[in-house]
């Protein structure tokens, strides 16, 4: 059932079994665990089926630190949350990514990512990919399509899937005939009221931007709200004037990182007509059904250890020859299509065009070969060093609802940017001792990031997992360490970002906690 | 102070290519001075060959020389830095064809080593470096 909390009177006391705020991507698989079951779920959703402006405005904070993305656009408050503009690029961490590490601090997960791996194959379903199958082979890259420099000791060719599904549009119908899943659409949570003891949330506050308050009182509750909201609403809650839910440690809102995403710089190839079979972007039939990946470049694990570098994602764009609009105005000709500036336009291109056009029609036909690529702009997201001193804190400005809006203070290590710069050297040493080509790096140990240099929208950390209380906010079950019910699902639980897009792991975890607060219900 | 060029892709190509023998059909014939320890000295008429072939040497060459060590920037001293450790040809034909294989071979051996050089942001080999010095000053000297 999905209602409209603007029509719940005021003081209204809704009883459930599960609460969970938020309907993104984690909030709504926790919620369709629950479909057939005997419990009462309530959904939470701030904003409602589409965009409203209004409602993203409750996500405006300062940035105090690192320049980083505008808050109020590099998320969404709709039901589907940030899946309603994502790109679904979806695979799952590598076991790396999971490994605590002498070098780089803090990192680690609870548990080895094999301990995910069945979660990770439900999560596949969810979201609509092919097999839970990642090597490259599968794909249809076979060894003998990757050059040496992607094949030797530190680099390997990695793929990912392309998932179709906005969570929103695809799971409202399922939820909204389901009769024991009761969403709120427009239902902000204000704050969980935890008693004196801050031991156990007694019930949670909930206001609509339309003047309406009521109250959820269920037995579990989860924070499904996003990397940064998640730490919001934990600060905001609890006792006034103390140190929010979870934080006696002083550990909610730290650790916040993100992936670095920036321009790699320039290579060269040394043949221009060498074959980039290896770097595909495309759907084939695999499992029964068609289903896209994308190939990429990345670090083996092993090169990650022994040089003690952070996980990355290399990947380029092409800059062909000039001569591809020459043999595009062909193309078009011979279809006859009318595109661009007309027939004589095209035909004029063929002419300027006509040495190179004929060379490529000729070694098309003989050798299946394609434009000649003059360069490749590469491209990275590489991993942020867990840092306690990045961090999201509550400001003194109130949002429409009263809470508290956020402060900022992204921050990034020294080591984020030499570890960049050591990869980035490493490729360029690789490509030259196999006679790939030549790379001109712009990250460097001695200029400054990238002028496009970013942290984007994947927002983790800032409840992290740990056994140790006094090293984590949440438990290796994702349930708020000294909280007897209070559960936090999403990105914000990462202890390590590792390189690849989170989405898949956020919805494995969502899965798995799934099974554990059926476990514990039952 | 050293004035820094920026190196067009082009230019860099030609540079990454400089292992494509085939590239390399013809050689002027400059003589070197020759260095002490050069065995075949026929091997430095084909290096100056392969350097007049390289393109944009007053430009990428520039680039290069201000890169390596002053000590280094020397036609003498280059050519010997560059034949060093090159075997000599089995046939006694010293071509460009030849010795542009050889640079190939020589500056691959230089990346797995990590005898890499960065000119104006190009991560190149040491032995790419040289001959793009040295067909700087032989571009300049004449």
């Amino acid at each position: 059932v999905i209602i409209d909390a603007r029509s719940v009177p005021s003081g209204t006391v809704v009883e459930t079994e599960v609460c969970i705020v938020g309907a993104g991507a984690a909030g709504i698989t926790l919620a369709r665990e629950f479909i057939n079951t005997p419990f009462r779920v309530t959904l939470l959703e701030s904003g409602g089926m589409t965009y409203d402006q209004e409602t993203e405005d409750l996500y405006d904070g300062q940035s105090i630190g690192r320049r980083y993305l505008n808050l109020t656009t590099c998320r969404l408050r709709y039901f589907g949350g940030t899946t309603n503009h994502w790109g679904g690029w979806c695979l799952p961490y590598d076991a790396i990514d999971f490994e605590p590490r002498d070098d780089l601090p803090h990192h680690g997960w609870p548990f080895p990512k094999s301990h995910l791996d069945p979660y990770y194959k439900r999560a596949q379903d969810v979201c609509k990919l092919g097999p839970y199958e990642y090597e490259p082979s599968s794909w249809g890259i076979t060894p003998n399509k990757v050059p040496p420099p992607f094949a030797g000791p530190d680099f390997k060719v990695k793929i990912l899937q392309v998932s179709p599904v906005q969570f929103g549009p695809v799971y409202a119908s399922a939820l909204r005939s389901a009769p024991r899943v009761t969403a709120y659409l427009h239902a902000n949570a204000f704050n969980f009221e935890a008693g004196e003891n801050d031991a156990e949330v007694k019930e949670l506050a909930v206001k609509t931007l339309s003047g309406q308050n009521f109250t959820v009182r269920a037995r579990i509750y989860v924070v499904a709200t996003g990397g940064i909201e998640n730490a919001r609403l934990l600060l905001a809650s609890g006792r006034e004037g103390g140190p929010g839910l979870g934080n006696k440690h002083d550990l909610v809102g730290r650790f916040f990182m993100v992936h670095l995403a920036y321009s790699a710089g320039a290579i060269l190839p040394a043949h221009p007509r060498m074959t980039f079979d290896f770097r595909a972007e495309k759907e084939i039939e695999i499992g029964g059904g068609k289903h896209s990946f994308v190939s990429f470049i990345g670090l083996r694990s092993d090169a990650m250890r022994r040089r003690h570098l952070p996980n990355i994602m290399i990947s380029w764009g092409y800059k062909f020859s000039p001569v591809v609009s020459g043999v595009n105005a062909l193309k078009r000709l011979v279809d006859g299509e009318d595109f661009k500036g007309g027939f004589f336009a095209d035909l004029s291109e063929v002419v300027h065009h006509l040495e190179g056009v004929g060379e490529f029609v000729l070694r098309k036909e003989l050798f299946g070969e394609g434009i000649p690529i003059e360069a490749m702009n590469a491209y990275c997201a590489s991993e942020q060093e867990p840092n306690p001193d990045s961090r999201v804190t509550l400001g003194s400005k109130r949002d429409r609802l009263g809470m508290p809006e956020i402060v900022l203070d992204w921050k990034l290590m020294e080591k984020d940017k030499s570890s960049a710069a050591e990869t980035l050297r490493l490729l360029a040493t690789e490509m030259g001792a196999a006679g790939f080509g030549r790379f001109h790096p712009l990250v460097t140990d001695d200029a400054p990031w990238p002028k496009d240099f970013v942290g984007n929208d994947h927002q983790m950390g800032t409840t992290r997992m740990h056994g140790d209380p006094t090293r984590g906010v949440v438990d290796e079950n994702c349930r708020v360490h000294a909280m007897a019910n209070l559960y936090v699902a999403g990105s914000s639980v990462f202890p390590a970002g590792g390189a690849n897009n989170p989405t898949l792991t956020i919805v494995a975890l969502a899965l798995r906690l799934a099974d554990h607060i059926k476990a514990k219900l039952a | 102070m050293i004035r820094r060029i920026l190196l067009s892709r082009r230019w860099l190509l030609a540079s990454a290519l400089v292992g494509a023998g085939a590239l390399f059909t013809g050689w002027r014939s400059v003589v070197f001075p020759r260095a002490a320890h050069a065995p075949w000295p026929s091997a430095y008429d084909a290096l100056a060959g392969l350097c007049a072939k390289l393109a944009h040497p007053e430009t990428v060459g520039r680039a290069c020389l201000a890169a390596l060590p002053a000590r280094e920037a020397t036609r003498e001293r280059l050519a010997g830095l560059i034949l060093e450790n090159v075997e000599p040809s089995r046939n006694g034909s010293y071509s460009v064809d030849w010795l542009g294989r050889k640079m190939s071979e020589k500056s691959r051996a230089d990346f797995r080593a990590g005898r890499i050089v960065s000119v104006d942001g190009w991560i190149l080999s040491l032995t790419e470096t040289r001959l793009y010095a040295l067909a700087a000053l032989q571009a300049a000297e004449g």
